[in-house]
């Protein structure tokens, strides 16, 4: 019989108090005498971890260790890691050119010894055996030039494809083609505020660009931090002690561990991305957020692209047109966020939904 | 009585694996089972009498309990397949290949080979002893049936043998200058994330004003990590900070973890990780990341950090360092969890779980 217990199942209570053990539930002996030495373990060690995020939120707020230098560090490992260790472009372009490199066989053996007579038994090795080596290196170099000549090729055409499809998904508003829109709007900070309740969590604001939301929550008790695509965007924030990051955001939230985050609050380039991009933003948003977590869209109204050249021509430029805010309420409701509300401004609507239950079916 | 003949891959001082097996054998002698150990490689440096695996083929009984100790590729496993003899795994745990692919493509096909071994001995093995309830769930979905958790049997005379003179006066000497140190024992391997520790030491640094020092002892499993480690140190300023001790006595090994402050595991994949045993052993306060097998080994013993980053980790060290009624609690806890993962507990839970393969195990007061 297949028996994946810890124990034999007719060895009762000792074995149930090792698998309580080894489920890391309990640690000292239990037994009815000895339960408040557990829970006073578990207070101290939660008491702990507590102290340590409370310290961790201070000395980021201090600017003890500036978002710069953590960005440095990334920096400097992925400069550092051989090439191929990630899965990006350039990883596959220095990989490339490595085995491009590799890819020669060179017959001229080293013959330098420091053994007295041995350069010259080896030169002779190498001028007796040159007819032969050359006949197998003329070989295999002619291979693996063919063969990486294929590879630039095939890259090549990938590459093509690659930009096809990431254009037909998105205009990144980065770079001198597109520059991003950061709405503004009276009252709005206020309301996202009131809206998100009593902080108990972490709350990311995504194309956060100079910190101002980021900063305004903090101000108010939360502990938030803003990721944004566009670098210029980070260059001159509110207050130089913020945690803003330079990253994408679908690939901030993918490093994002499940229930993590307190809030989200979606801006700016989640109305100009694909509908299909749009719905798998907000299940990634809901599987990082908390169980009783919120998520703030802040969308841009459909009729303010009319109102600038250039907001018309960031609009026709991206795969995606915004949504109105009846559209957003439909897409939280249908995903299971409760207490769907929205909230007009001038040129801006403010939609909240609560997500409740983080196991829902389909998850 | 049947006889228990162990495979290990290698026998050698300082790997858990290896170490594992002797002390296996140790407790099986004490109860009168003959018992044997083969192993794939025969080195120089290996400890005990161990013979080359083949050997096994010549001097086999039907009746024989095979225990093979799977970490690693090994052409043991293919050779154990293909026997009769009543088979029984101890699953120490195979690092995924991912943690290895850019810096060691055959060490990654070599993990992801392992990993086929591990998965079609599933079918021939008739008890499996993983170390953790972490190996367990793993095995579990490969399809094995019984599996009794046994963890490692440590032998804490180990750090009977005295320490070293000039290790001592080194950490002596960072005291005695307000330098903490910092400490972390495992091979440098990606996977045992030692840049993650270079990162926290320099957050450390920066944010409480201090010059720590992290040793990190251990062998590079490659030149190109080792050199990014380096790399990094200096990138961060911390070239004098960062000592990289290589192999180490067992002498210099106790004196590391007795005249540190701390150690700091920030390890991304661990099956048990026997370094946190003997740091709890020292009575030496431990933070670790929450990943892996580690909660199980610690228990509530030390500081399990959730969040791996740089300043999470900082802070946890300085309340390690600073914090004097964290490190009392921790003192006691330490005693609990070692009282858990204690020699005799877990000789036991193997001898119970080898008995209905051999009666003579059967624990005594139960025969009484």
């Amino acid at each position: 019989m297949n028996q994946s217990l810890d124990e034999p199942a007719n060895a009762a209570t000792d074995e149930n108090q090792e698998i309580d053990f080894l489920n890391g539930a309990s640690h000292a002996p239990t037994s009815e005498s000895s339960p408040p030495m557990n829970v006073q373990t578990n207070e101290f060690m939660s008491k702990i971890a507590r102290e340590i995020d409370e310290e961790v939120r201070r000395k980021r707020a201090q600017g003890a260790f500036p978002p710069a230098f953590e960005r440095r560090l990334k920096t400097i490992f992925e400069q550092l890691v051989p090439p191929g260790a990630g899965n990006s472009r350039k990883d596959f372009e220095a990989l490339l050119r490595s085995s491009d490199r590799a890819a020669y066989f060179d017959i001229d053996v080293p013959i330098a010894s420091q053994k007295p007579g041995v350069t010259r038994v080896k030169k002779l090795l190498r001028t007796t055996q040159a007819w032969y080596l050359n006949y197998l290196a003329q070989q295999l170099n002619n291979f693996s030039t063919n063969l990486m000549r294929l590879l630039y090729v095939f890259d090549s055409r990938v590459k093509k494809l690659e930009d096809a499809s990431e254009s037909a998904k998105t205009v990144r508003p980065s770079g001198t083609f597109l520059k991003p829109y950061y709405v503004t709007a009276s009252g709005l900070d206020e309301k996202l505020l009131s809206s998100m309740g009593e902080p108990a969590g972490r709350v990311l604001i995504a194309d956060c660009g100079n910190g101002y939301l980021v900063n305004h929550l903090n101000e108010h008790g939360f502990d938030s931090y803003g990721v944004d695509s566009n670098l210029e965007s980070l260059e001159n924030p509110v207050v130089t002690s913020l945690d803003l990051r330079w990253q994408d955001l679908d690939e901030h939230l993918k490093e994002i561990a499940d229930d993590a985050l307190f809030g989200i609050v979606l801006q700016n380039t989640s109305d100009m991305i694909s509908p299909v991009e749009k719905l798998d933003l907000i299940l990634q948003a809901r599987r990082v957020l908390a169980p009783t977590g919120n998520l703030a869209i802040i969308s841009i109204d459909p009729r303010f692209f009319e109102t600038s050249s250039e907001l018309l021509v960031q609009r026709d430029l991206s795969p995606g047109k915004p949504f109105a805010p009846e559209t957003w309420r439909y897409v939280l409701e249908q995903l299971e966020f409760s207490n769907v509300s929205t909230t007009s401004f001038e040129n801006c609507h403010l939609t909240m939904g609560y997500f409740t239950n983080n196991d829902a079916p389909g998850d | 009585m049947r006889r228990v003949i162990q495979f290990v891959p290698t026998l050698v001082p300082g790997d858990a694996t290896g170490m594992h097996a002797m002390m296996i054998s140790k407790s099986l002698q004490g109860r009168n089972i003959e018992t044997k150990i083969y192993v794939e490689e025969v080195r120089k440096d290996q400890i005990g009498g161990a013979v080359r695996f083949t050997s096994y083929a010549r001097e086999n009984r039907p009746d024989d309990i095979l225990v093979y100790h799977l970490a690693a590729p090994s052409a043991i496993a293919d050779f154990l397949s293909s026997r009769g003899e009543t088979l029984v795994i101890v699953y120490h745990n195979i690092t995924p290949a991912h943690f290895f692919e850019p810096w060691d493509q055959v060490a990654a096909t070599g993990q992801i080979w392992a990993r086929a071994q591990l998965s079609r001995l599933a079918a021939r093995t008739t008890l499996a002893l993983p170390v953790s309830r972490f190996n367990q769930h793993e095995l579990i979905e490969l399809g094995y049936g019984k599996s009794v958790v046994v963890p490692i049997l440590f032998d804490p005379t180990i750090f009977a043998s005295g320490s070293d003179k000039k290790v001592d006066e080194m950490l002596r000497e960072n005291r005695d200058a307000g330098r903490n140190n910092f400490l972390f024992v495992g091979r440098l391997v990606p996977n045992k994330a030692q840049h993650n520790l270079i990162a926290a030491l320099s957050a450390f640094n920066r944010i409480y004003s201090k010059d720590a020092v992290m040793h990190l002892v251990g062998r590079p499993f490659s030149k190109e990590y080792l050199d990014l480690l380096k790399e990094v140190a200096r990138d961060l300023g911390l070239k004098e900070n960062v000592n990289f001790t290589m192999g180490v006595s067992t002498e210099e090994l106790s004196s590391y973890y007795h005249g540190s402050d701390a150690f700091i595991c920030l390890s991304e994949h661990e099956g048990f990780c026997v370094p946190i045993l003997e740091a709890m052993h020292n009575d030496l306060p431990i933070a670790a990341y929450n990943s892996s097998a580690i909660s199980e080994t610690l228990g509530d013993a030390g500081i399990l950090i959730q969040k791996n980053d740089p300043v999470t980790t900082a802070v946890a060290m300085e309340k390690l360092v600073n914090d004097e009624a964290l490190r009392r609690f921790l003192h006691r806890q330490m005693a609990v969890q070692l009282e858990e993962l204690t020699f005799t507990a877990s000789r036991d839970r193997l001898f119970n779980a080898l008995a209905d393969l051999e009666p003579a195990l059967r624990q005594r007061e139960a025969i009484g």
